[in-house]
C-alpha cells in the first residue's frame, strides 16, 4: 500500500510517517514536540491498542503535507505480545484502512544504545525509509560518554542520525527537516546483520512465488516467528503450497544456523554491540554516574527496602496531614451551600433530592479531591523520576517466585492507580499464562477508588494517635491496607500457580531508566487530568447513581408515618404551655423529627430491601445501611460514600453541632436486634468495611475491561466472583476474630 | 396543579434522566474499545 497520497482539496501530497522505539526511550515526547497540539487519540482498528495521530508541516516543504503516526513501544519486531504485533503490522503497512509508512523515525534512547539498535536493524528491513533520532543525549553526555552520530550513520548503511533532546525541543526542527529530505530520495542500504545464510534462505523463498511486494523484514519474520502471525498472513496470502514451501526453506535454515530466536539475537545483539563499540567514546574519567551512585542506595537489598518503605509511609501520612485543611474547607462548603439552598426550595421530595441526594451524596465523595490529588502527586513523581522500575525491582524476587512475569510489576504498580490501565498494561507480557494471572490479580492492588472509603473509617474510627512517637496510627492502618492487597495478590498468584498454571516461574528482564528530574508541568498536567476524571464522574454516573438511591430510599413516604408524627408533634407543642416546658418540648420535637426520619428510611424501598439482607451481613458487624451501601457501590465503590451519604441525611435531621458524614456515622446506633442502641461503627467493624472494600471487586469498568483484555466472559466472572468471596470472607473474619480479642 | 404534583414530576424526571444515563453509558461503554472513559485515573497524559 502505498502511503503518500494527494491531500483533497488542498494539492498537497500528504507523507505518512511513523514514529517507533523501544518503551520509554521518549517516543511520545517526540510526537508531542513535532506535532503540538495538532494530534488525534483513537484505537487501531478492531483492537484496543491505542493509535495516536497528528499533523505537521516543514518549512521551504510547502508542497508536502505531514501525517505522523505514534507506534506502540516495542522491543522487537518478533511480534508475540497484541502490542508488538500492532507495531510490526504498522511499520510493515499490513493494517487494513491504515497506509504504509514513507518514512519510519525511530526514535532511539542514546544511553541504551545497544538494545535500541537491535530493534533499528529490524525497521531498517521494512523497506521504508528510516531515519534514526538519537534522543537523550544530554543524559549522555551528563554521564561521562559521546556518540558520534556521523560515524553510527556510516555504520547504519547511510541513515540519517539526528541527534536530539525531545523534552527540550533540542534538534526537533532539523530533525522535521530531515523527514521532508529523506521522503522520495533513496532508501539506505542495510548493513547485512542476518548474514549469507538468511539471504539463501529469502532468496529461495522469494523464487518460490512470495506474495508480490513483500518486504525482507516481513520475510524474515515469517520464517523466523514460527507459528508467528507473520507465518499465518503469510501462508492465508500464498495458499496450501506456500506452507510447504516455508517449511522447507525454514528446515534448511535451522540446519545453518541452529535455534531461529536464539540466532536472530545472536546476530542482531553482536552487531549493535560491535557498533555501539564503534560509535560510544567515554570522555570523562567519572566512572559513575549519578544513577549508579544513587543506585548503589536506592537498590540495596536491604536499604533499598528500607527507602522504599518509608517512602509509602511518607505517601500515606501525608495523604491524611496535607489533605485535611482543604478538606474541612470543601465540607463547610457544601454545608454552607445546602444551608443557602435548601430555604429556597419548598418543603418536599425535591428539597431532599437536592440537600440530602446531590449535595449530601456527591458531596461526600467531592470531600476526597484533595487526597486524590496528593496520591496522584506522589505517583507521578515516583513514575517522572524513574523511581517506579526500581519498586518493582525491588519486589520481584517475591512475585517471580509466585509465577508472575517480571513484567506483571508495572501493571500491577499501575493498578494502584486505576486497575483499567492497569489490566491494559498487562499486553506487554508475551506468556499468555502469566498476563492471565497479572490480570486475575490486579483488581486486588488498591485503586483511587478506594482510598475514599479508607480514610472516611479512618478518620472516623482510627484514633489519631502516634505509634513509637514518629508514626501517625492512620497513616499506618492506611499503609496496611495498601500492602493487604499486594500480599493477597501474591498469595492468590501462587495459588494459582501451584494448583491451575503449573508452570516454572518467570524471568525478569526490565529496564532501569536513568533518573530524572519531575518537571512540574508534566507532574500537573497528569495530576488535573486525573483530578478532573474524577470530579467529572462525581458528576455523573455517581451523580446518576446517587438520585436513584435517594429516590429508593426517600418513597413510598407513607403517610400513615406522616400523620402518627404529625399526631405526636400536636401533643408535645399543646403540652408546651409555660416558658419552663418549652424548652424540654423544643428538644423532644427534635428527637422526634429524627425518629421520623429513621421510620421513613426503615420503610423505604431500600429499607426495606435493607432489612431483608440484614441477617446475611450482620455475621460482618454491618448494619443494614451499612449492607446496602456496600451493595449499591458494586458498579463503582465510590458509590457508597454517596449512598452513606443520602441514608445518614435522610435518616437523621442535621444540626449544627454534627452536620458532616463522619459524625453522623459516629452517631448510629443499631435500631434492631440484640445490640439495639449500641453503637455501629466501632473501630473493628471500621476494619471489616476496609478489608471487605481491599479486597472486593465493585468496579464495572474493570470488569469490562477484563472481557476484553481476554475475550470473553469467563475470566471478568472469574475475577468477580473470587473477589467477592475472599472480601465477605476477610470482613467474616476481621469482624470475628476482631471481636473477640476487644469485646 | 398544586406544588406536590410540580415537585413529583420534577422527582421523576430526575429520576428517568438518571437511569436513562446509566443505561446509555452501559450501551456505550459495551461498544467501546475501551473502558478508560469512566475511570477516575486513566488519562495520565502520556503513554
Amino acid at each position: 500500500m502505498k502511503g503518500a497520497a494527494d491531500k483533497p482539496g488542498t494539492g498537497r501530497r500528504t507523507i505518512t510517517v511513523a514514529i517507533c522505539g523501544n518503551p520509554n526511550c521518549g517516543k511520545s515526547t517526540v510526537f508531542n514536540a513535532i506535532t503540538g497540539l495538532r494530534q488525534q487519540v483513537g484505537n487501531y482498528p478492531g483492537v484496543t491498542v491505542e493509535k495516536t495521530t497528528g499533523r505537521f508541516s516543514v518549512d521551504n516543504f510547502d508542497s508536502l503535507a505531514f501525517e505522523l503516526h505514534d507506534i506502540p513501544g516495542t522491543y522487537s519486531l518478533a511480534a508475540y505480545s497484541p502490542d508488538e504485533y500492532i507495531a510490526a503490522q504498522a511499520l510493515f503497512g499490513q493494517i487494513a484502512g491504515e497506509p504504509r509508512p514513507d518514512v519510519s523515525v525511530c526514535v532511539i534512547d542514546a544511553t541504551n544504545l545497544d538494545r535500541a539498535l537491535y530493534f533499528v536493524f529490524q525497521v531498517q528491513m521494512t523497506g521504508s525509509a528510516v531515519i534514526v533520532a538519537l534522543n537523550m543525549i544530554d543524559l549522555l553526555e551528563k554521564s561521562g560518554q559521546t556518540i558520534d552520530h556521523l560515524e553510527l550513520s556510516k555504520l547504519l548503511g547511510g541513515v540519517p542520525v539526528v541527534p536530539i533532546v525531545a523534552s527540550r525541543g533540542q534538534g526537533i526542527e532539523q530533525l522535521k527537516a530531515t523527514i521532508a529530505r529523506t521522503f522520495g530520495s533513496a532508501n539506505s542500504q542495510p548493513p547485512d546483520v542476518y548474514g549469507p545464510a538468511m539471504t539463501v534462505a529469502l532468496s529461495s523463498l522469494r523464487e518460490s512465488s512470495s506474495p508480490r511486494g513483500i518486504s525482507d523484514g516481513e520475510l524474515i519474520r515469517v520464517l523466523l516467528d514460527e507459528s508467528g502471525p507473520a507465518e499465518r498472513a503469510y501462508i492465508a496470502a500464498g495458499g496450501d503450497n506456500s506452507r510447504e514451501r516455508l517449511l522447507a526453506v525454514r528446515a534448511r535454515l535451522k540446519v545453518e544456523v541452529g535455534s531461529l530466536t536464539t540466532f536472530e539475537s545472536g546476530v542482531l545483539s553482536k552487531s549493535a554491540t560491535a557498533i555501539a563499540g564503534k560509535v560510544l567514546t567515554r570522555v570523562s574519567i567519572e566512572h559513575r554516574s549519578p544513577t549508579d551512585r544513587i543506585d548503589a542506595i536506592v537498590l540495596h537489598r536491604v536499604a533499598g527496602l528500607f527507602i522504599l518503605g518509608a517512602l509509602m509511609l511518607i505517601m500515606f501520612q501525608s495523604i491524611f496531614a496535607w489533605a485535611e485543611p482543604i478538606m474541612s474547607l470543601i465540607d463547610s462548603l457544601f454545608g454552607a451551600i445546602s444551608g443557602w439552598v435548601g430555604p429556597m426550595i419548598p418543603d418536599g421530595p425535591v428539597r431532599s433530592l437536592v440537600t440530602d441526594g446531590i449535595i449530601g451524596g456527591v458531596g461526600s465523595v467531592l470531600i476526597f479531591l484533595p487526597q486524590i490529588v496528593i496520591l496522584f502527586i506522589f505517583i507521578a513523581i515516583l513514575e517522572d523520576s524513574g523511581y517506579m522500575p526500581r519498586a518493582a525491582f525491588l519486589v520481584d524476587r517475591a512475585f517471580g517466585w509466585c509465577g508472575l512475569s517480571g513484567k506483571s510489576l508495572i501493571p500491577m504498580l499501575s493498578s494502584f492507580a486505576c486497575a483499567v490501565p492497569g489490566i491494559m498494561a498487562t499486553r506487554t507480557i508475551e506468556n499468555r499464562r502469566q498476563r492471565i494471572l497479572t490480570i486475575i490479580v490486579s483488581p486486588l492492588m488498591s485503586c483511587s477508588a478506594r482510598l475514599p472509603v479508607y480514610t472516611i473509617m479512618i478518620a472516623a474510627f482510627i484514633p489519631n494517635t502516634m505509634v513509637w512517637g514518629f508514626l501517625g496510627l492512620q497513616g499506618l492502618v492506611l499503609s496496611s491496607l495498601y500492602l493487604l492487597g499486594m500480599i493477597v495478590a501474591i498469595v492468590i498468584a501462587l495459588l494459582v500457580r501451584i494448583f491451575v498454571f503449573k508452570g516454572q516461574r518467570g524471568s525478569f528482564l526490565m529496564e532501569l531508566p536513568s533518573y530524572k528530574m519531575p518537571t512540574l508541568s508534566s507532574v500537573g498536567i497528569r495530576v488535573f487530568t486525573r483530578a478532573k476524571s474524577f470530579v467529572l464522574r462525581a458528576g455523573t454516573v455517581i451523580f446518576a447513581i446517587t438520585i436513584i438511591i435517594w429516590a429508593l430510599s426517600y418513597y413510598p413516604h407513607s403517610e400513615k408515618i406522616r400523620d402518627d408524627f404529625a399526631e405526636r408533634r400536636a401533643q408535645i407543642q399543646s403540652s408546651a404551655t409555660n416558658p419552663s416546658n418549652t424548652a424540654e418540648a423544643s428538644g423532644q420535637l427534635l428527637a422526634l423529627k429524627n425518629e421520623e426520619s429513621g421510620a421513613y428510611l426503615r420503610d423505604s424501598y431500600f429499607g426495606r430491601l435493607g432489612q431483608f439482607i440484614e441477617p446475611a451481613f450482620t455475621p460482618l458487624g454491618w448494619d443494614w445501611k451499612v449492607t446496602m451501601a456496600a451493595l449499591a457501590s458494586f458498579p463503582a465503590r465510590e458509590v457508597v460514600i454517596a449512598t452513606l451519604g443520602t441514608i445518614y441525611n435522610l435518616g437523621s435531621e442535621t444540626d449544627e453541632e454534627s452536620s458532616g458524614l463522619v459524625d453522623k456515622m459516629r452517631a448510629a446506633v443499631w435500631e434492631s436486634g440484640p445490640q439495639t442502641g449500641q453503637p455501629v461503627f466501632t473501630p473493628v467493624v471500621a476494619l471489616s468495611i476496609m478489608v471487605f472494600f481491599a479486597l472486593c471487586c465493585q468496579c464495572g469498568a474493570t470488569l469490562v475491561t477484563i472481557k476484553q483484555e481476554t475475550g470473553g466472559w469467563g475470566y471478568p466472572v472469574l475475577v468477580f466472583v473470587y473477589m467477592t468471596g475472599l472480601a465477605y470472607l476477610g470482613a467474616l473474619a476481621v469482624y470475628q476474630i476482631g471481636g473477640g480479642l476487644f469485646s | 396543579m398544586n406544588g406536590s404534583f410540580w415537585q413529583t414530576a420534577i422527582v421523576l424526571a430526575a429520576v428517568a434522566t438518571a437511569i436513562g444515563y446509566l443505561i446509555r453509558n452501559a450501551l456505550r461503554r459495551r461498544k467501546a474499545q475501551s473502558a478508560c472513559a469512566n475511570c477516575p485515573a486513566v488519562k495520565s497524559g502520556r503513554r
